[in-house]
């Protein structure tokens, strides 16, 4: 009996059927990456070129001629008015020493030299006498010697009211202004009410308040005010001879000037230079002291004050006899004075 | 053949993801930062210009003669007989008597460089009065002047001379 021998038959290899799926999305995937590279790719060239054309605009304005005029006009003005304002509050005045050699000198003494060096404060006075007594009171009186000064100057404008109390402690910033003060003072006697006083402009903004505060004002009195009329932007004036003669330019317009939004600040280096911290005037800071926290945020929102301020100033530091002599004959006694003086009394 | 392929699409992928869509993604966000600040520096430097233009108005149009006086205050030249031009001028106003001028000498300012210190030293006579007249003169004067130092003399030997008082002024003046 034949035997038929079939080969075996091979075994054959299926993939499994979910392969497919796996198949299709591998090329979806492949798409989908590649898509996606060019869609990135393009989008970021977008970007780039939005990025170059933004960078050549503004290369294209910052070369440009008159920009650069008008950015070069804008520093140079701003260099001029702060090179200016600080030689202008900076510059020693003889105001407060004429003051102090007419008041301090004995009726009785005889100055002959007077030599004044404003850099250090020194001051050498020799004269005669006629006698000890004279020479030695002379010599008291220039110990004691003081004077009132005058300071007006910018604080946060403040909506007084009736009920309202205005504290001082919230001046932060203080400028001292000397021509705004020196035409004050020419109206002083226009000026006689102590009070606060407010002046409402014709935009309804009650404005530019001044206040004359007294010097013996007590730490539990209400202090006292005197109002000054406030406008100061004057220009030229008339001597007496009929000429016209300028004034420098009020310091209010300056500050506008400095407000402006180029600056990107209400003030300058140099105009802080002339601020003084209203706690450094002993005056404003025993009265109001807790009024402070009240009336904090609305004085520090709105606009500004001037307010004038008197304060007792004692500009002598030391003062030394340096040399007696008696002249005989007709009797006298001649003397040498040094003297230093505060930097105080040049200042307006 | 499809497993192939199959592999050939995944590895494919893979890389295009790692080495091309990660980088350009990177790159992407990148720009869009740099988009950002450009914009910034573009809304800037327009602000800028537009305000820039609105000061440079303002100066031109409404502070005319407080920049003329701030000039005068500080000029460009330090031209000195134009400064003794200005004391004469002053002194002739005042009723004191210019009897001489001194040294004079130029320096920088050390407390602002680009200035020009002028310290110029002067004789002058007349009462007493007319000399505080003469100082106030300077000090109002257009030209901002700072007193360094003075000293006056009695010319006489006794009270009975009534001849003017001596005074012997410093000043200090700027310019550029």
């Amino acid at each position: 009996m034949a035997i038929d021998i079939k080969p075996k038959e091979e075994k054959k290899y299926k993939l499994p059927d979910s392969f497919n799926a796996l198949f299709y999305y591998s090329i979806v995937l492949l798409l989908f990456s590649v898509s996606a590279y060019l869609l990135i790719s393009q989008w970021n060239s977008e970007i780039e070129a939005q990025i170059d054309h933004r960078e050549e605009f503004v290369e294209n304005l910052r070369g440009e001629e008159e920009f650069e005029e008008r950015r070069d006009f804008v520093y140079d003005r701003r260099n001029l008015m702060n090179d200016y304002l600080h030689l202008y509050y900076n510059k020693k005045t003889l105001n407060n020493f004429f003051l102090f050699l007419e008041e301090s000198v004995h009726p009785a003494a005889h100055l002959d030299t007077v030599t004044l060096d404003t850099e250090d404060g020194e001051v050498s006075v020799t004269g005669y006498t006629l006698d000890f007594n004279t020479l030695e009171q002379q010599h008291t009186i220039l110990k004691e010697f003081s004077f009132n000064r005058e300071i007006i100057g910018w604080v946060p404008e403040y909506h007084p009211s009736p009920t309202d109390k205005f504290d001082y402690q919230t001046h932060l910033d203080f400028v001292e202004d000397e021509e705004a003060w020196s035409k004050r003072i020419e109206n002083w006697d226009e000026f006689g009410e102590v009070e606060i006083f407010e002046q409402e402009m014709d935009d309804g903004q009650i404005r530019s308040v001044i206040f004359l505060i007294d010097e013996d004002m007590d730490e539990d009195e209400e202090g006292a005010y005197q109002r000054f009329q406030p406008n100061v932007d004057i220009v030229t004036v008339e001597d007496e001879d009929g000429e016209e003669k300028e004034r420098i330019t009020p310091l209010r317009n300056l500050v506008d000037i400095y407000e402006s939004p180029i600056l990107g600040m209400q003030r300058t280096s140099v105009d802080k230079e002339n601020i003084r911290n209203v706690d450094e005037i002993p005056l404003l800071t025993v009265a109001r002291q807790e009024d402070y926290r009240t009336n904090r945020k609305d004085l520090l929102d709105w606009d500004w004050y001037e307010v004038l301020i008197v304060e007792n100033v004692e500009p002598i530091e030391e003062v030394e006899l340096v040399g007696v002599s008696e002249v005989q004959g007709d009797f006298s006694v001649e003397f040498s004075f040094q003297i230093k003086l505060d930097q105080e009394i040049f200042k307006p | 053949m499809k497993p192939i392929i199959t592999a050939i699409c995944l590895i494919g992928s893979f890389s295009i993801m790692a080495f091309a869509i990660w980088p350009e993604y990177q790159d992407l966000r990148e720009s869009i930062v740099r988009a950002d600040v450009e914009e910034e520096n573009l809304s800037n430097i327009i602000n800028y210009n537009q305000t820039l233009e609105g000061i440079t108005a303002d100066l031109q149009n409404n502070y005319i003669e407080e920049m003329k006086k701030m000039e005068s205050g500080i000029p460009d030249d330090h031209y000195v007989p134009s400064l003794f031009a200005e004391i004469r001028r002053a002194s002739y106003r005042t009723g004191v008597r210019i009897e001489g001028m001194g040294d004079f000498s130029l320096n920088e300012f050390e407390e602002r460089p680009q200035l020009i210190e002028t310290e110029i030293s002067f004789q002058v006579e007349g009462s007493y009065s007319n000399f505080k007249n003469f100082v106030e003169e300077l000090k109002t004067n257009a030209r901002i002047m700072s007193i360094e130092s003075i000293r006056i003399d009695k010319r006489g030997t006794t009270s009975q001379d009534l001849q003017p008082l001596e005074y012997s002024v410093t000043i200090l003046t700027y310019s550029y």
